[in-house]
């Protein structure tokens, strides 16, 4: 049963990583704590659950056009919430501030179009086939869960590091006006950055909305939580980070629920949390100490 | 000629919020979306067909009565404001609604102080009825739903080895799952306890845990969404052999539309059984399908029931009943004929309610009888 219980919490942890990934891409560009992510998850979550349910799309269909349609949500989101910020120099602060208004006005208003109710994604959205090797069992979706997770993060180092969109993207995160004078468009760059983050929480949300059978208002809130957990350990702005934080929290979670107690799961990774503010609070991939001083152009 | 100041002082009068003579005003607020919404809407379903029925047939005479619907939004806090508001709108007679166990422990003292009478028809817990002598609930302890279910498994199939999962944040829950516990444990088999948050949406560690366990059967006493939801992954996992029990929650239309075929086989202690063999009850079933398209759940009946129950208390009270008089002929009711458990419901001394209690299994997807 050990290994079951790793290869659950590996599936786990895989979609707390995808979920974090996006979150703290932002966070390490624009060193900004984007408290509305777990709603564009959500968003995510509901627009492949309108493909599938009214516009009858295959699953794969709706996991692009849930992915585009939250990064547009999320280009939104910047420019109504964090552009007119970053325009006056506003501290950082203030960009926690707007990004709780925003998480708020989505989640408020996808409460009012679903009444409240849990909804589903119809069986049969993606082949239910479980595999059965050496004694552990593991579904095909998983298998796609992890799947997607690890090629979302491997195509997003290939893009930050290898490609000159990539370039601009870290040169502007390390000081922004300097970027500026080497004629990169922050805007551009920003805009850049929060449609990948939207669409990887879309992703997200869409997959877990099929794996755990519910799509509701609040469903991004848990993860946020979470979230905060893997950005931490693994390292502000740390795409690897992300993953094998993500990995890890969700093989600590879930062996905890299976040997020790269901209650116990979310003290256990809060005191690890508090831990590593303590000890080490850039996270494992991050240098020793860190301070940040955010240089707008 | 009449004096312009006659003619206002006239339409001012005619303008009052008070009830016409002919008009009995219920308060129903109910949980209408949220959580709770799987019980809230069919049980206003129930109400507004019985309140169509007592209208017609005039069993109160020429007054007919008129339904104030609010929806708590399975919330305890607009609960309070609404029957705040009720009670202190002296034109209500009384309030026949809240939901939710939750709702009603924060509602009912409201109720109380207001002196206003609370009939609430899908409300579980007893501390409604502990707040005061002005409210009540329909159904009857949630222990007995509990109770039949743990005897069946129990005596009918000889279950020894049994895991308990519960919500942790809900005390609903938490004293159901006491309930089960301390009947089951008496034949010397004491379950297992495992918890989750209502807001847990991921069960593969914990049903991973279970399937190494290897119990008999679950008793989950979650959310009817939430139910299906572990069922459907338990399935998935590949627990094909473990029975699940359920709590009432799962004799909602919602669990089965939810849990699709995996809740196949799934046995839940219920109020109401949709086949029970008495001319009120084919009745009911009948002008239901006619009305809404689809045969009453547990919680349908549970809102006609009360709705009856209210109506019967008014006709009894006289015309012009006042509050008290209505409280006082709610509670005196007895082997009244009514469509839930085995056909006749009473209130007794403490207003608690009996009115026996089916044990029902979902098969081809719809509630039979349990064997």
């Amino acid at each position: 049963m050990l290994i079951q219980q790793l290869v659950n919490g590996l599936v786990t942890g895989s979609v707390y990583a995808l979920f974090s990934l996006g979150f703290t891409l932002v966070f390490g560009v624009q060193n900004i704590l984007n408290l509305a992510h777990g709603s564009l998850f959500m968003l995510g979550g509901f627009i492949g659950l309108i493909c599938i349910t009214y516009l009858g799309l295959p699953f794969p269909v709706a996991l692009l056009v849930a992915a585009i349609g939250a990064g547009l949500a999320s280009i939104v989101v910047d420019l109504i919430a964090f552009r007119p910020l970053r325009k006056r120099g506003a501290p950082e602060f203030s960009a926690i501030i707007t990004s709780i208004g925003a998480n708020l006005i989505m989640i408020n208003l996808a409460q009012r179009f679903t009444e409240s109710r849990v909804l589903r994604y119809p069986f049969g959205t993606f082949p239910i086939y479980a595999i059965q090797i050496a004694g552990i069992r593991i579904t095909l979706f998983q298998i796609f869960m992890v799947a997607v997770c690890l090629v979302l993060v491997v195509a997003l180092v290939f893009y930050l590091y290898r490609t000159r969109f990539g370039g601009q993207i870290r040169a502007v995160a390390i000081n922004e006006r300097t970027a500026g004078l080497l004629g990169i468009n922050a805007a551009i760059v920003y805009l850049q950055t929060f449609f990948i983050s939207g669409a990887l929480a879309g992703i997200a949300g869409v997959l877990i909305g099929t794996a755990f059978n519910s799509v509701h208002f609040l469903m991004g809130e848990p993860f946020m939580l979470k979230a905060f957990v893997v950005v931490v350990l693994g390292g502000l702005g740390s795409i690897p980070g992300a993953l094998i934080a993500g990995m890890a929290l969700g093989v600590v979670q879930t062996l905890t629920i299976a040997y020790v107690s269901t209650g116990l799961s979310d003290i256990v990774i809060f005191t690890i949390l508090f831990l590593a503010l303590v000890v080490r609070p850039s996270g494992f991939f991050g240098p020793k100490a860190e301070s940040r001083r955010v240089v707008r152009a | 000629m009449i004096s312009l100041r006659a003619l206002l002082v006239g339409a001012i009068a005619l303008t009052g919020t008070s009830a016409m003579a002919d008009e009995i005003r219920i308060g129903m607020p109910l949980a209408l979306t949220g959580v709770f919404a799987f019980a809230g809407v069919p049980s206003r379903e129930g109400l507004e067909l019985a309140a169509e029925e007592v209208n017609a047939s005039k069993l109160l005479g020429d007054r007919k009565l008129v339904l104030e619907v609010e929806d708590t939004a399975s919330d305890k806090t607009q609960a309070i404001a609404l029957v705040d508001r009720f009670g202190a709108d002296q034109g209500i007679v009384a309030i026949v609604g809240i939901s939710t166990s939750g709702e009603g422990q924060a509602a009912a003292p409201v109720a109380n102080s207001q002196k206003v009478p609370l009939l609430a028809p899908t409300a579980l817990s007893d501390e409604i009825l502990k707040a005061g002598q002005w409210s009540f609930k329909t159904s009857s302890a949630a222990t007995s739903t509990i109770t039949a279910v743990a005897n069946h498994a129990k005596d009918k199939l000889k279950l020894t080895h049994v895991a308990i999962v519960y919500n942790r944040d809900n005390e609903a829950s938490v004293a159901q799952r006491n309930v089960f516990r301390d009947i089951f444990k008496v034949g010397g088999n004491a379950p297992t306890e495992e918890s989750v948050l209502s807001t847990d949406v991921d069960f593969s560690a914990l049903i991973t845990k279970l399937g190494g366990a290897q119990p008999e059967a679950i008793y989950l006493t979650l959310p009817a969404e939430q139910s299906a939801n572990f069922i459907i992954q338990a399935r998935q996992a590949g627990l094909s052999e473990i029975r699940f029990l359920c709590a009432q929650p799962c004799s909602s239309v919602q669990f089965r539309k939810v849990g699709g075929d995996a809740v196949e086989g799934t046995i839940f202690g219920a109020d109401y059984f949709s086949g029970l063999d008495t001319p009120e009850n084919k009745a009911f079933v009948e002008s239901y399908k006619a009305k809404y398209g689809r045969t009453p759940d547990n919680f349908s009946a549970l809102g006609y029931t009360a709705m009856k129950l209210a109506a019967e208390a008014l006709k009894n009270a006289g015309p012009a009943a006042t509050r008290e008089q209505f409280r006082d002929a709610l509670a005196k009711i007895k082997d009244f004929p009514v469509v839930l458990g085995t056909g006749k419901f009473s209130f007794q001394e403490d207003r608690s309610s009996i009115y026996g209690a089916p044990v029902l299994t979902v098969k081809n997807g719809e509630v039979a009888l349990a064997e």
